[in-house]
């Protein structure tokens, strides 16, 4: 089964998430290791996400349209005498694909309500 | 090893998975990978925490993120010639350790009445032929899928796993195969490393509780036998009219492993994800 456009996996929904978070912290730009720290506490997770698995979804959102990317000032790295980095942004279909993630899951969360009793 | 050398090998592998890739798309992940590295190095330096642990920390994310990055590459097209694919969807992510599972499970589970039928008619004789080829097939390779389960089981719900935890089911799991090679009592490496999958999955809210006490059934029954034998606990012959539901009790005790096999990849298939809950209802964190 291929993915349908717009679909998100947990780790997209939760990167959007915490695109979302830190947006709301006054952090409107963030790099990719912010928010792998800020996916694994929403993720409840025991260790940050995985290099390919987190820049391979954020490559899937930004291709998407759900997040816009820049690189910084080569010569802020240089100053600070660290990498260049990239700044990702939330972009308004992201927010709505988050909003539609989040109406898909409480959808499927009301339709399997014996599975939740069961566990 | 410290953690300069872990950060040593995951450069080396950005270096070979953008093999081919034009300059800029290659230098665009090389950059963005230093990038993390280092933010992941200053932190850990603020923190205090022991070099030792970032190197384990750099080196698991390195290789739970080994299927991405392939899939990556493969999207990136050879050559540097973009050749977009639509991505696996959530459920393709759930299928491989649910069809393993399913299809591991089914063998164990047909080996034993394989073996029964192929016994009553022989006559009780091994004559060789196609019924045994296949009982042997279905109990060597079941052992061998369900080991295959089980570790992509870890890697797909690599969040929920400790790192040392993954690396012990998955060596674990590989030593098992074994038995079917050349040292049989390896077999007993696979029921202790599913098991601690099923619990670790069934904690995080992964998979069903009642499929994790299914899974562990047979083989807590399997071990009660071995330290009852320990114990000098004897099973006589004077159990009469019992023996024989005593017999089929233990069979079916010995069954709900394959069966809990079955039962965990269609419900793996069914739900789609063993990814713990997303809070997604509950907003933003």
């Amino acid at each position: 089964m291929r993915r349908k456009a717009g679909f998100l996996i947990p780790i997209e929904v939760a990167i959007l998430e915490a695109a979302v978070a830190l947006r709301k912290a006054g952090q409107s730009e963030v790099h990719g290791y912010e928010l792998a720290k800020v996916v694994q506490g929403i993720r409840d997770a025991t260790r940050l996400t995985a290099y390919g698995t987190l820049y391979k979804a954020l490559s899937r959102l930004e291709r998407e349209g759900f997040l816009a990317s820049r690189w910084e000032d080569p010569s802020l790295a240089a100053t600070d005498s660290r990498p260049r980095r990239r700044f990702y942004r939330l972009t308004v279909e992201g927010e709505r694909a988050l909003a539609d993630a989040r109406a898909a899951e409480r959808e499927t969360t009301a339709q399997r309500p014996a599975a939740a009793a069961v566990r | 090893m410290n953690a300069e050398r872990s950060a040593t090998w995951v450069r080396r592998w950005v270096s070979v998975y953008t093999l081919g890739l034009p300059p800029e798309t290659k230098q665009r992940r090389r950059d963005e990978i230093d990038d993390d590295l280092w933010c992941q190095a200053q932190e850990t330096a603020e923190s205090g925490r022991a070099d030792r642990s970032l190197a384990g920390e750099i080196l698991a994310r390195l290789v739970f993120g080994v299927p991405a990055d392939v899939s990556w590459r493969i999207e990136q097209g050879r050559f540097g010639k973009p050749r977009p694919r639509p991505e696996r969807s959530l459920a393709m992510h759930a299928r491989l350790p649910a069809v393993l599972a399913l299809v591991g499970g089914a063998m164990w589970t047909i080996w034993p009445i394989g073996e029964a039928a192929t016994h009553a008619l022989s006559g009780g004789e091994w004559h060789g032929g196609l019924g045994p080829m296949l009982v042997l097939v279905s109990l060597l390779g079941g052992a061998v899928v369900l080991a295959l389960a089980t570790i992509s089981l870890v890697v797909v719900a690599q969040d929920v796993f400790p790192g040392l935890m993954a690396a012990l089911v998955i060596l674990g799991a590989l030593f098992s195969t074994l038995a079917v090679v050349a040292f049989p009592p390896a077999i007993v490496a696979l029921p202790i490393t599913s098991i601690l999958v099923m619990w670790q999955l069934s904690r995080a809210g992964a998979l069903p509780t009642w499929a994790f006490w299914m899974h562990g059934a047979a083989p807590v029954f399997l071990l009660a036998i071995f330290l009852a034998g320990l114990a000098g606990v004897r099973v006589g012959d004077d159990f009469g009219a019992a023996t024989l539901p005593l017999i089929l009790l233990a069979v079916g005790v010995l069954y709900l492993y394959p069966l809990s096999w079955l039962a965990i990849g269609w419900s793996l298939l069914r739900h789609r994800t063993i990814a713990p809950d997303l809070a997604v209802g509950a907003g933003a964190a």
